[in-house]
């Protein structure tokens, strides 16, 4: 089985997949005890207008823009937008998600329309393509990935504290702002560079599906952390030879496995509680 | 006499244009455990907010350790249990030390790991308290009253010289209520911390603290449990108004 991996795209689709696999449950385990899972669905959706944007200056200007790019500058500025929002409406903080996601598929579609129509590439975007991973993608997914991981182990304490507390962290003089603006910035950028392995409109999945499998049976942070990556590399790799040997669509089989793990968890439980009673 | 921990002098706080305090002058020294009581909207929980430098008065100044309560709080001299602290979310995957030790990661500041010491410390707080057997438990499956004295040792852990605490029984059976407040008294006694416990619960404190302050708008009252409990027909009156005085008559 070891021999597929000599080719190079399978090379880059496995380094891709293995780094998507640690870092997105590492943003979704923060976005799942803070109950805002939806804000990752929210971004994706801007995401997809920024590399129908991208495409759309390929195509008129003949600039070569990358749409993984546009597609990140465009999270960052939904991020930075869900901010605004939660500042202005405080106790309606999820109002930006309903814009978000309907202004961001709305823009989307109308830049798809003026530039090609729905095609391969804009196919591979929403539902993923993880043996499409080129040199230049792979490269951004590693420098993404390597900022992320020195972001969760510089600020593990910062994140911790206001996840669980926020009012108590800042009382005891955690830098909540500085934190929760780092963070909005790595969960956009994240979903960005997630896409290419599952595809926009399965991103959230892969953020948070494992760490629901993981919530069911484990007490301590670090303990939820640990298991949400390996539910993550496993949904990933299943996804990848799904891809490879039955032509699968790598999104979609990626995140099918991550349910199947999400309920194996459930019937797990199940029979043991009747086990022991 | 011991050194001031609070010293507040003609303080005035107006929200919006309603007066919430009026001419509050307090001292509080060290060591001491008082008890702040007084109905709901009584301006209790802007006081406490004032002492933890989350609000500035109008007029009227207020020193935490002789010096403004921003600079106490940096220094992490004020260990603080808030009224919601016991509602957050149960369904958290934390374990009871990882609750505990993120009380300690402010002090610490950015860029700073965990030392050796610090889980020390960790360790020792949750010992004091009572939760050693419990410490790798996750915090969401303890009893209210456990959850209770986890937040108190999170408080602990930053080693403050003042302990402020908000309605911290609020949602707690009584049986529980009153082991805390002796955990509370226990503390106070051992470690010499200065206690300030906010609450509105009537009376059933007043065996476990040194000295109790009646808040509604103005002070009403400022003195020993033995006094308060002298007159407190007059102080209730006065902070309650009179429905509550008939409601405590029928109790008796």
């Amino acid at each position: 089985m070891l021999d597929l991996f000599q080719y190079e795209f399978m090379q880059n689709a496995l380094f891709a997949g293995l780094m998507i696999g640690l870092i997105s449950p590492l943003v979704g385990i923060y976005l799942v005890v803070k109950r805002l899972s939806l804000i990752a669905d929210a971004l994706s959706h801007v995401t997809l207008s920024g590399i129908a944007a991208g495409l759309f200056i390929q195509k008129q200007f003949g600039l070569a823009v990358q749409p993984l790019y546009t597609g990140m500058l465009f999270a960052v500025g939904g991020s930075l937008f869900t901010e605004q929002i939660r500042k202005r409406y405080p106790s309606y903080q999820e109002l930006a998600i309903p814009i978000l996601l309907s202004g961001g598929i709305a823009l989307g579609v109308v830049l798809i329309s003026a530039t090609d129509g729905f095609n391969v590439d804009i196919a591979g975007y929403l539902f993923g393509n993880i043996l499409a991973v080129g040199r230049v993608e792979l490269n951004t997914i590693f420098i993404v990935g390597g900022l992320v991981l020195i972001f969760f182990t510089l600020f593990y304490k910062e994140m911790f504290a206001v996840s669980f507390d926020e009012e108590h962290a800042i009382l005891s003089g955690v830098r909540q702002r500085m934190i929760q603006l780092g963070f909005s910035l790595i969960v956009a950028i994240v979903i960005a560079v997630s896409m290419r392995v599952v595809g926009i409109l399965l991103v959230s999945a892969l953020m948070t599906l494992p760490v629901a499998t993981s919530l069911q049976f484990c007490n301590s942070f670090k303990q939820t952390m640990f298991w949400s990556i390996v539910f993550a590399e496993f949904s990933v790799l299943m996804g990848l030879l799904g891809a490879y040997y039955l032509d699968w669509a790598s999104g979609g089989t990626i995140v099918l496995v991550a349910i199947v793990l999400l309920l194996s968890g459930f019937l797990i439980k199940r029979l043991r509680m009747k086990f022991v009673s | 006499m011991n050194k001031k921990v609070i010293d507040i002098t003609d303080l005035n706080f107006v929200y919006e244009t309603q007066p919430v305090l009026e001419s509050i002058d307090l001292t509080v020294y060290q060591g001491e455990f008082l008890a702040l009581m007084g109905p709901n909207g009584s301006g209790k929980s802007t006081l406490t907010k004032l002492i933890l430098g989350l609000l500035k008065p109008q007029s009227g100044t207020i020193q935490i350790f002789g010096e403004s309560p921003k600079i106490a709080q940096k220094k992490a001299q004020i260990g603080y249990v808030s009224q919601k602290a016991n509602s957050f979310n149960r369904g958290f995957p934390a374990t009871v030390r990882e609750v505990v030790a993120s009380g300690r990661y402010g002090m610490k500041g950015l860029f700073r790991m965990m030392q050796a010491r610090d889980w020390q410390k960790v360790e020792e707080v949750i010992t004091k308290v009572g939760l050693a057997s419990l410490q790798d438990q996750n915090i969401g499956k303890l009893s209210g009253g456990q959850q209770q004295r986890a937040f108190i040792a999170r408080a602990l852990v930053s080693d403050p010289q003042l302990l402020v605490l908000d309605e911290p029984t609020v949602g707690v059976d009584a049986s529980s209520s009153h082991q805390f407040y002796a955990l509370l008294q226990e503390l106070h006694q051992k470690l010499g911390l200065t206690i300030i416990l906010v609450t509105h619960d009537i009376g059933a404190i007043t065996h476990y603290v040194d000295r109790v302050v009646c808040l509604n708008k103005k002070l009403h009252f400022h003195g020993t449990p033995a006094e308060f409990d002298h007159n407190k027909e007059t102080i209730f009156t006065n902070t309650y108004g009179h429905e509550v005085q008939m409601v405590l008559h029928q109790h008796e």
